[in-house]
């Protein structure tokens, strides 16, 4: 995974890709295993247990916010809270029109399965 | 040496108290004592009291914290794995989270334009539903402040892990996968971290969903600071 991480950042700092290195490499890697060259059991465990244990990661990142504490002003409080609701509208937006899609999707493939039906009934 | 010693040591007693916060938090399931939160708590007020500065604590810090590359890599395989369900859904997905991530854009610098911040702070907190490498990144090439895209990024994250279910719930979401796309969409990975707790199909979705927010993010950011700012 280290290696496709590499190839990832190389991939994107030659071609300038608005993507990260880390989102590229993933994208090689899915490429490959659906080619089949790498098998599911090579590396599911692996990927599985570091990602059950994401949230380590994120806790050195997240001390960073150490050497922001003097932006922590009445002012900002104001600009947090606004960026709080903007999320939290961002979440639920995501979610109604995923779930609205998704019934809808579940409606149409219904009414397409429905019209051979008919067909063979009629004919 | 020293610093390899001062690293080490920190990669331990960042370790030693996830492990026990991580038993703390599957007992009482509450958002607030998340291992990320607690931990993280823990360490600032060890940092502070200590007088250890922040590049001291990353000695280590930062060992952890670039296994973040390959741990985004490693999605590879559950994307695999659920590629019937991603395929089923990956119209939902997109609507979603390029719903979401357009919205978002909208009303964080709305609040921030009405609030009279200047340009680089307005920019810097676009992209804050997208992924932490890739929003600094963004911030950057638009002429943003991207030292406060990390801070940004880590409100949306956060805000979005701890309120965002409940606000979903109030909603009435009832599709666990729906979660899936809200928390990754709007979270970026601490969504995904967050989603394992709607099943594995959640995990899958979220983290399509985190990745379509970063496309999503390079495509209607510049669009969007030409739009404000002409």
């Amino acid at each position: 995974m280290y290696g496709f991480y590499w190839i990832g950042t190389w991939i994107q700092s030659i071609l300038h890709l608005p993507l990260t290195g880390s989102i590229v490499g993933m994208l090689l890697l899915f490429i490959v295993i659906r080619m089949g060259w790498i098998r599911m059991s090579w590396g599911n465990e692996g990927s599985s247990w570091l990602q059950s244990h994401l949230q380590l990661l994120f806790i050195p990142p997240t001390v960073g916010i150490i050497n922001h504490f003097d932006f922590f002003t009445a002012n900002t409080i104001l600009l947090v809270v606004g960026l709080i609701l903007s999320t939290l509208v961002t979440c639920l937006l995501s979610a109604k029109i995923g779930e609205w899609l998704m019934t809808w999707k579940r409606s149409h493939r219904g009414k397409k399965e429905a019209i051979p039906c008919q067909h063979s009934s009629s004919e | 040496m020293s610093t390899f010693i001062i690293g080490i040591a920190m990669i331990a007693l960042t370790v030693a108290l996830y492990i026990p916060a991580t038993h703390l938090y599957q007992k009482v399931k509450w958002p607030i004592l998340m291992p990320v939160l607690t931990s993280t708590a823990v360490i600032v007020v060890i940092l502070l009291i200590a007088g250890i500065k922040l590049d001291t604590y990353m000695l280590g810090g930062k060992w952890i914290q670039d296994l973040l590359g390959p741990a985004v890599v490693s999605l590879a395989f559950p994307l695999s794995k659920h590629m019937a369900v991603l395929k089923r859904n990956i119209i939902p997905i997109l609507g979603g989270t390029f719903g979401g991530s357009i919205v978002g854009m909208f009303t964080g610098s709305s609040v921030a334009l009405l609030l009279g911040y200047p340009k680089d702070i307005v920019i810097a907190l676009l992209p804050k539903s997208v992924t932490t490498p890739v929003a600094i990144q963004l911030a950057d090439q638009a002429g943003g402040n991207a030292s406060f895209t990390s801070l940004f990024v880590m409100i949306a994250g956060f805000s979005g892990i701890l309120f965002g279910p409940l606000i979903m719930k109030w909603a009435r979401v009832k599709d666990n996968n729906a979660y899936g796309i809200g928390l990754g969409a709007a979270s970026h990975a601490l969504g995904m971290a967050r989603s394992f707790e709607y099943g594995e199909n959640a995990v899958a979705l979220s983290s399509v969903s985190m990745i379509v927010s970063a496309i999503a993010g390079s495509l209607f950011l510049p669009l969007w600071v030409w739009i404000i700012y002409g």
